[in-house]
């Protein structure tokens, strides 16, 4: 059902000193993520609650040391998995993810990141049998004004997504055009980028939206900005690509290995 | 019956639980302002005692171990003197190279900026070496608390990459005190199954070989920085390629002599009681000596591991040339199809 | 239905009728090799069994009674512990009946043997670790009225009178609960007064720092934050690219250079905006003295990213031209250096919602700020400033601002089929250490001001537009819900640029 330019490359278990672990590259942008769960382990005792367990995530950069950006990224991550592992299993204990960054266009840029590390992370901790509540599945969504220009697209990955609502004034305008897992230029050309991740029962797990369109600043942005009804028309699309497509790819992957 | 209350819970439940990182390199980040405000790169925290270790090698083990040593075999079936097969793959850009020895499996990534030299060398670039060992290598690493063997072996790097000058700093000048190259590269630890020193310094000097540099033309006033796709980038200039080899000193043969066991596993590490590790090219010149203290070697015997290092360097270098060879022709028949779009000159 | 009385707690019971065992205790023989808990296998349980004491005395005696457990967590394998005893007895109870598994609950029944003596502890041994009786709901039945079943005919003795409890210390040993109560009223409150929707009051003082080219001080409740604004010229070295500086503002989710992407910098990809957030020592009791930690890192970035997606400065007003008044910008002009902001961010107080007053301090600052003029001088080939010429900064008109919720997830009570969500607007930090769920939305709605007051501006419609979207944690907000946050977040502009009025810092 997946096409394949849209399916990404995953590799499970690479490293054999975790508990689990999982590789993955998205097939549109490049990234390539490294991520290894362990646990659960022996916590620290400042760290130890009392009727969970700790959850601790690192990420690590290409290129540099960690700084702000990657303390935020981790931020992000944990908080998108606490409510996805079941904690009460195993209190008192620390179950660690570590990501690595492997590759990326550009190691600075937040939405092309986090996409493939929320997806890295939920595959490796299901395959370290950490005690999970649902999967989740994380896409990134860039809308433009016009088709992407001078950049090859996959089959797929470009949309069209209508606007519809009230006013029917001019049917070109109608619609947005969505590029899905879109690469550092196309993200260039991009009003605005959405990165959600829902869980296969549909719950919101994490929206990142941010308006990214090109300009010098101060008043020439004074019209940016998008509607929310657009925008929640966007989310119910990435809401049914997270729970069917998502899972159908989580599903395929570990197809072999009887967790399900 | 006898009451004893359980320590309370900790009121903060909430706090994010990720830990701040250190760098064990704090590089001066080269920003574009005057004054270095570092504030993002980030500092220590302190921790408390206990941090999780590995299992102590159990008794039974150690003895077949070293029994098996004493009969010229290794647990793996290798001859004493015989490194893990080394599998090198490069990425899709220069500079990134994937070394795996056995299940050990390090990453090594080059990057360049220009930036401004430092005031008492206004000719030379710069190069620094990041090693930061986390989790995901063993869980007995923690990030923001480097252990010994980081320490050992940010020190080595130096020494056999940095001080042997095997990297040319002064073919990164651009414009003499104003702007130079300053390279980096930062080194990934995946897997920890011994012999990490080895494999780091065939990563960097495989991924420092692999690297290539955009051309640059000064005109005046003016530095022009050509993209890859106007102008093919040039490899760094290396004058010799040292590799490190390290031998683990451990149990008795037959003769009643310490064996020198060479690219030992996690389990040997464990049980060793010295290392020493011998940085040589493969002319043969001896980058440096590294014996830190462990079990009292003969001299002889020390002499003969500098040599026997000398002879598998030699194989090493050959690997390492056929694999850069074979990357480089695997790109120019084009199998990365971006890369030949974007070479305007192979239309001969 | 046997009626039974039922066992009163004193010490953790509220008024309301909840008991929250306050401590776990540990149950040890000082002979270590008795088989403790009884089940003859001898597993070495040697120090005993894990499990919560809960003081039952006040009871009267000699009365079958009955104690009911509740487990929250559903959970294959019962879990729920197969006896209790009495401390300082042999008395067993043993539960009445199998343990019922409902969905989200779980309950045992003990019944109480007929017993002589008092009844002091109730020791309810937890076989497993993943049941908790912290529970949302009453673990003993509220002091309604008792009536004790008694065998023999006596008359009945008068039911012990209700237990009070101040709400202090019902706030402090369960705050979950005394948040979730104070919601499930109708209409919703909150514990600080407000209603669900209802924002706190912010005051603004602009300039006070006189050091800093442009400084805002904002509190909002019990939240205060100090911004502060420096530029410093940066000088671009001959043969440096200009495009290098300004790439990030321009396109804010990359910052790709010339010669690669991230550089031997490390973390300083920055651009011309620097932003640090620090929270200052006493801020809060959570935040001890030490190197930021993981809030102030994670702000810093977020607002970094805020100040470079608004694009609140126009990229020409930090531009330093190669010329000697601002008349006119030739197109050859060429730029020799740059306005480098340095944004500084304290946050004096912390009492929730930094993001909010972290960035309206922002925006006020900036609207605030006047730099001194800079220019090119051809002899020194240096930039030279004119203190005696300020001028403001070139900002964007319509100026977004950040609205932050909380959500918090009330349990479902019997009559209900599941649980329902409340979002509270600009929380503070009792409940965001209640909540899980958060999101942020960065909105701009066009206002205008028609004779002397402000109203939305017609030409606009009536849209609010959004730049950023932060939802994080949790998994109960709806997407329908988001909606309805814009339109709280359009009144809570109004008021910030109302504010912004009275400072002169007209925005409009």
């Amino acid at each position: 059902m997946t096409s394949s330019p849209l399916v990404p490359e995953i590799s499970l278990n690479p490293l054999p000193q975790s508990d689990g672990s999982c590789q993955y590259t998205c097939p549109t942008s490049r990234t390539t993520i490294l991520t290894s769960v362990n646990g659960p382990l022996e916590v620290r005792p400042k760290d130890e609650l009392p009727n969970h367990a700790t959850i601790e995530v690192i990420v690590k950069p290409g290129i540099g040391v960690a700084g702000v950006r990657e303390t935020r990224l981790s931020s992000l991550i944990h908080s998108t998995l606490k409510s996805l592992i079941l904690t009460n299993h195993h209190p008192r204990t620390l179950i660690q993810v570590v990501a690595q960054i492997v590759q990326a266009e550009d190691h600075t840029s937040l939405p092309l990141l986090l996409t493939p590390l929320l997806n890295c992370t939920i595959l490796s901790l299901l395959i370290a049998g950490i005690p999970m509540r649902t999967v989740g599945w994380s896409v990134h969504l860039a809308v433009l004004q016009h088709p992407p220009k001078t950049v090859k697209t996959a089959e797929g990955q470009v949309f069209r997504l209508g606007r519809g609502g009230e006013d029917e004034m001019e049917t070109e305008e109608s619609e947005q055009i969505v590029v899905r897992n879109p690469n550092g230029e196309i993200l260039g050309q991009a009003e605005s980028s959405h990165t959600v991740t829902f869980s296969k029962e549909g719950e919101v797990l994490l929206i990142e939206s941010m308006e990214c369109s090109q300009g010098s600043g101060g008043q020439s942005a004074d019209g940016q900005g998008w509607d929310i009804s657009d925008f929640l028309r966007l989310a119910e699309e990435g809401k049914r690509i997270c729970c069917e497509e998502g899972v159908e790819i989580i599903r395929e992957a570990l197809a072999d290995r009887k967790v399900f | 019956m006898r009451l004893k209350p359980l320590p309370h819970p900790s009121t903060n439940h909430h706090r994010h639980h990720h830990r701040t990182p250190s760098s064990s390199r704090i590089t001066n980040p080269s920003r574009p302002s005057p004054n270095p405000r570092s504030r993002e790169t980030v500092q220590l925290v302190h921790y408390s005692a206990t941090m999780p270790k590995e299992p102590e090698i159990s008794l039974a083990e150690k003895t077949f171990v070293l029994e098996a040593l004493k009969q010229n075999l290794r647990v793996d079936g290798r001859g004493i003197h015989s490194f893990r097969e080394i599998e090198l793959s490069f990425g899709d850009d220069y500079g990134f190279v994937d070394v795996r020895l056995g299940k050990t499996r390090v990453l090594a990534r080059i990057s360049a900026e220009i930036v401004k030299p430092r005031s008492d060398r206004p000719f030379e670039g710069t190069f620094t070496i990041s090693t930061e060992m986390g989790p995901m290598a063993s869980p007995s690493f923690e990030v923001g608390r480097p252990t010994d063997l980081d320490h050992t072996l940010s020190r080595l790097l130096e020494k056999s990459i940095r001080r042997s000058t095997a990297l040319d700093l002064e073919s990164l000048c651009i414009v003499t005190g104003q702007r130079v190259w300053s390279l980096r590269a930062d080194l990934h630890f995946l897997s920890h199954d011994g012999n990490l020193i080895d494999t780091a310094c065939i990563a960097t000097i495989t991924a420092l070989a692999h690297f290539r540099l955009p051309v640059i033309t000064v005109s005046g006033e003016d530095i022009t920085i050509h993209p890859v796709t106007e102008r093919v980038p040039v490899p760094l200039s290396l004058l010799h390629w040292p590799i490190c080899v390290t031998f683990s000193f451990l149990g008795e043969d037959e003769d009643g002599e310490v064996v020198c066991v060479l690219d030992a596993t996690a389990q040997e590490e464990a049980l060793r009681e010295g290392d020493m590790t011998v940085t040589v090219n493969k002319n043969g010149e001896v980058c440096q000596i590294s014996k830190s203290g462990g079990v009292a070697v003969e001299a002889e015997t020390l002499m003969k591991c500098a040599r026997m290092a000398a002879e598998k360097v030699k194989g090493i270098d050959k690997l390492i040339a056929t694999a850069l060879r074979d990357d480089e022709v695997a790109r120019n028949k084009g199998n990365l199809d971006w890369l030949k779009e974007g070479k305007s000159e192979n239309e001969r | 239905m046997v009626s039974s009385s039922r066992i009163q707690c004193k010490g953790a019971a509220d008024a309301l009728g909840y008991c929250h065992p306050v401590r776990r205790w540990w149950v040890g023989d000082d002979d270590d090799d008795d088989d403790d808990d009884g089940d003859g296998d001898g597993d070495g349980d040697d120090e005993g069994k894990e499990g919560v004491a809960v003081n039952a005395s006040g009871v009267d005696k000699s009365h079958a009674c009955e104690l009911v457990a509740i487990s929250p967590y559903p959970t294959a394998e019962a879990t729920w512990p197969s006896s209790a005893f009495l401390l300082g007895s042999d008395l067993k109870l043993k539960p009445k009946s199998k343990p019922d598994v409902e969905p989200c609950k779980q309950t045992t029944h003990f019944q109480m043997l007929h017993f002589e003596g008092s009844l002091d502890w109730v020791f309810l041994p937890v076989l497993s670790t993943s049941a908790s009786l912290v529970s949302t709901k009453p673990l003993f039945s509220p002091m309604s009225s008792l009536t004790p079943q008694v065998d023999s005919g006596e008359s009945l003795p008068p039911p012990p009178p209700p237990l009070t409890f101040s709400t202090s210390l019902f706030r402090q040993i369960s705050p979950a609960l005394y948040l979730q109560r104070h919601l499930l009223h109708s209409p919703p409150t909150r514990p600080n007064g407000r209603s669900p929707s209802q924002c706190r009051d912010f005051t603004l003082t602009t300039n006070s720092l006189s050091h800093a080219h442009g400084s805002a001080v904002v509190r909002a409740g019990d939240t205060a934050v100090v911004c502060g604004i420096r530029g410093e010229v940066l000088t671009i070295a001959p043969g440096d690219d200009p495009s290098r500086f300004e790439s990030y503002h321009s396109s804010p989710t990359s910052a790709t250079h010339a010669c690669g992407s991230r550089g031997a910098g490390g973390a300083s990809w920055g651009g011309l905006i620097v932003t640090n957030v620090e929270l200052s020592t006493g801020c809060s009791k959570k935040y001890p003295l030490g190197p930021p930690g993981g809030l102030a890192q994670t702000l810093s970035d977020q607002l970094h990213e805020l100040v470079n997606v608004t694009k609140l400065v126009s990229l020409d007003s930090l531009r330093i031209y190669d010329r000697e008044d601002y008349s006119d910008v030739t197109p050859n002009a060429k730029i020799k250096g740059y306005w480098s902001l340095y944004i500084d961010v304290l946050c004096i107080s912390l009492d929730g919602n930094i993001l909010d007053a972290a960035w309206y301090a922002i925006v006020a600052a900036l609207k605030s700020s006047r730099l001194p003029l800079a220019s090119w001088n051809q002899t020194e080939e240096r930039v030279f400033c004119d203190s005696s010429l300020y001028h403001p900064l070139s900002l964007r008109r319509s100026l977004p601002f950040t609205t932050t919720f909380a959500l918090i997830s009330l349990p479902h009570s019997d009559d209900n089929g599941g649980g329902t969500t409340v979002l509270l607007n600009d929380p503070d930090s009792y409940e965001e250490d209640e909540a899980c769920e958060f999101l942020t939305i960065l909105s701009t709605t066009d206002f205008e001001i028609v004779e002397g007051e402000l109203s939305r501006s017609p030409l606009a419609g009536l849209r609010t537009r959004v730049e950023k979207i932060e939802k994080r944690g949790g998994c109960k907000i709806g997407l329908r819900q988001i909606e309805s946050c814009t339109h709280q977040a359009t009144s809570k502009a109004a008021r910030y640029i109302q504010s912004l009025m009275k400072e002169q810092l007209t925005p409009i």
